[in-house]
């Protein structure tokens, strides 16, 4: 009997033991969230009741923050928690490699559940996310009042952050107005000057680049590529369309695209380019070679991609800003606050802090090189002649001026335009490559995939 | 006496603790899943929280007519076939050999063969992706460095449609013809001895004892592996993901179904008509899977 009684027990503690495996390993996503949202929710009161008076020193509680990229991610983390030193900062990342963060977000605002409390979306997804139900709270009501802060901001930027019907739901600290990122070792050696007005001229127009790609090759002996990529001439020519891909549901070929597509034709027919992929390894490692000349550098790419990928001349001077043959914008970041969050207050503490303090932006701007998203500093450190950014030996703030960041259209976002720019970068791909025979057949592929993906969307 | 035993057999309902985990799990997350996919193929949802709504068959619909879907299955078949061709040959030819009695460090070879079947098929999809690279791939730069090519006339491996799904065949082949061959081997000990001895009475050279005994022999064997391969072929995913960093270039070529589905399902957010892929891959195994297990049986009444 007791014998019987042992083994019964023994059978049951073996049977909950493995019932438990699989409820644990099931519930490992869930579980995560829940422990971090346990503490917030207990210190949601203190921070609420204290929100207004208190200084950001002060400020308590924990904030789950989520992010796409393994080196924002950390160096977004670090700035909050010195601003904020008695908040826990959660983060996660999730890179968006294969669109893994859209869909991790995706799926947790479906459950509502281990939803971060800040959620930051890049440009090619924040469209998506600010017309996306339940995701981002509408900060321009209490208790935001995002108004409050939004009137220094570059237009653009507040436009993205603001959904179809006009509410504002996600912010931005910077703007992202595109330049040409270019060596100066060898633009004095096969060029003749490292000078970035003298280099704007010589590519100020397609054709004249197109120039200057030849004398690189043929000065070089065929060494010297003017791009690495076909990305860069993409990324360029995406940021200066006119119109957006989509617009009163309809597909939109802006001219701008088709100019792209003849002129990377003859940059490939060449040999003007690389050959490269952007953000693969050959591309990053074509930095710091002497044979790539000139990089698609938007204002975040000077501490993201230039510095990044040459750390050995990050302060030695080694690279020029000029500008392109098209005026473009590319990126940026915007973060808003998760509607369901249990942190809202704080959490808006944060983003405010982040997207519209002078202090920290102005900061921000030199330490990084960044173009911050506020008009009034963006014209004083245009003026301020002791400003020079040591990757790029110039003040980024000279190259593009508030003017040039105030024609940046807005309205250039949809919330398809990660499917259709991968649809149309694969069909031009393979016009490129050969595999496809003509342009008219590339952009015959490019509207046939589109429309199978899209098939609401009026294509003709 | 089955009753006897049932009503001696006090223990025997803890059989159902036992089994109970893995009828939760399996319910959680096979069958669970599979009703739902069934139901979403019948709505349109970008997967946020409003609720799918009910279309009808609007979804099978237009999957009949989507000539993005069946591109996708056709070129599913042929990196299939020209995977698991070689894969079946090559198993078949090393297995002989490795029973051979007389070859020495016989278990050195047979873990070697089987080692490519235990790595992560993404983590050599993206070794990969990088060894042919087009311009800094290690294997044009090997060439460059070797005279054999040069910069401008380098390969554009997976600009090329048919080295996309040369390297995605070769990639699933090399991965798996050693958890073939071992499958193999394991058919090859269960063939008797004897008929190997009559067959050298019967003066039988090495080449006719394969034909006329091993390979008849063999065939339960071969239609096993051929419809797991069918089964895991059908849906082939990783490799030519990774090959194709998600887009199944050059010109939708390397697109199998399952990634067709997922650009549809994650890429473009169309949730119900992802759902109504999954479908139709389901209903294609199905059919695929009657066929083989007809083989299978006529095979075993032939026994």
């Amino acid at each position: 009997m007791r014998k019987s009684s042992l083994i019964k027990v023994l059978a049951m503690v073996v049977c909950v033991f493995m019932f438990a495996t699989v409820v644990v390993g099931c519930g490992s996503s869930s579980d995560k969230s829940t422990s971090t949202a346990a503490p917030a929710s207990s210190a949601a009161p203190t921070a609420s009741t204290a929100a207004a008076p208190t200084s950001d020193a002060d400020l308590s509680g924990s904030i789950l923050l989520w992010h796409f990229n393994q080196s924002d991610g950390p160096t977004l983390q670090k700035a909050l928690q010195t601003e904020f030193p008695k908040v826990k900062i959660d983060l996660q990342v999730t890179i968006d490699t294969n669109l893994a963060y859209q869909t991790k977000l995706t799926a947790a605002l479906r459950s509502g559940s281990g939803v971060p409390d800040i959620i930051p979306a890049e440009s090619a997804f924040v469209t998506r996310f600010v017309n996306l139900a339940d995701c981002y709270d509408d900060l321009s009501a209490a208790p935001y009042n995002a108004k409050d802060v939004t009137g220094k901001m570059v237009p653009y930027t507040v436009q993205i952050g603001t959904d179809t019907k006009g509410v504002l739901r996600a912010l931005s600290h910077q703007a992202t107005p595109g330049a040409v990122g270019y060596k100066r070792d060898m633009a004095t050696k096969y060029l003749g000057t490292d000078d970035p007005a003298k280099i704007s001229d010589m590519i100020s127009t397609p054709d004249k680049m197109l120039e200057v790609a030849k004398t690189l090759s043929d000065k070089s002996g065929g060494k010297a590529k003017l791009i690495p990529s076909q990305d860069e001439l993409y990324q360029m020519a995406r940021g200066a369309r006119a119109d957006a891909w989509v617009k009163d549901n309809k597909l939109i070929l802006d001219p701008m695209m088709t100019t792209f597509i003849d002129v990377m034709k003859k940059v490939r027919d060449g040999k003007y380019d690389a050959g490269k992929k952007a953000w693969q390894n050959p591309w990053t490692a074509s930095f710091a070679d002497d044979v790539t000349f000139m990089y698609a550098i938007p204002t975040w790419g000077i501490p993201y991609i230039i510095a990044t990928n040459d750390k050995a001349n990050v302060d030695k001077g080694r690279w020029g800003l000029a500008k392109g043959p098209w005026s473009y914008f590319w990126g940026g970041t915007w973060f808003g606050v998760y509607s369901k969050s249990q942190n809202k207050e704080l959490a808006w503490r944060l983003v405010k802090w982040y997207t519209s303090d002078p202090d920290h932006l102005k900061a921000w701007a030199k330490q990084t090189g960044d173009f911050i998203n506020n008009t009034d500093l963006i014209g004083e450190l245009g003026n301020d002649d002791s400003f020079i950014n040591k990757t790029v030996n110039q003040n980024p703030y000279k190259v593009w001026t508030a003017d040039d960041v105030a024609k940046i259209n807005g309205a250039l976002f949809t919330d398809k335009d990660d499917t259709i720019n991968l649809a149309f970068q694969t069909a031009t791909d393979d016009f490129f490559n050969g595999t496809t025979k003509t342009k008219e057949d590339a952009i015959k592929k490019f509207k046939d995939a589109v429309k199978a993906k899209y098939p609401d969307l009026t294509i003709e | 006496m089955l009753k006897r035993l049932q009503i001696d057999d006090k223990y025997g309902r803890y059989g159902y603790f036992f089994i109970f985990p893995f009828f939760v799990a399996m319910l959680l997350f096979t069958a669970y899943p599979l009703v739902y996919s069934i139901y979403l193929s019948f709505t349109k949802w970008d997967g946020s929280t409003i609720a799918p709504a009910f279309i009808g068959i609007d979804n099978f619909k237009h999957l009949v007519k989507d000539h993005f879907f069946w591109d996708s299955i056709l070129n599913t078949f042929k990196i299939w076939l020209f995977a698991v061709t070689p894969q079946m040959i090559f198993a078949i030819i090393l297995a002989v050999v490795l029973n051979d009695k007389k070859l020495k460090g016989k278990g050195i070879f047979r873990a070697v063969y089987f080692f490519p079947a235990l790595v992560t098929a993404v983590s050599i999809a993206g070794l990969f992706f990088q060894l042919f690279a087009w311009q800094g791939g290690t294997v044009n730069n090997l060439l460059i460095s070797l005279g054999i090519s040069t910069t401008d006339s380098a390969t554009n491996f997976f600009g090329s449609i048919f080295w996309t799904r040369f390297l995605c065949s070769f990639l699933l082949w090399w991965l798996w013809f050693g958890y073939s061959m071992i499958i193999f081997m394991a058919g090859i000990k269960a063939i008797p001895e004897e008929l190997y001895e009559a067959g050298d009475v019967d003066g039988a050279g090495w080449w006719k004892k394969f034909r006329y005994i091993t390979l008849p022999s063999l065939r339960p064997t071969i239609l096993y592996n051929i419809v797991t391969s069918i089964i895991g072929g059908l849906a082939i995913f990783d490799v030519p993901y990774m090959l194709t960093s998600g887009t199944g270039a050059p010109d939708y070529s390397a697109q199998t179904i399952s990634m067709y589905l997922y650009s549809q399902t994650f890429q473009a957010n169309n949730y119900g008509y992802g759902a109504s892929i999954g479908v139709g891959l389901c209903i294609l195994t199905t059919i695929f899977v009657i066929i083989a297990f007809k083989f299978i049986n006529r095979d075993v009444s032939i026994d």
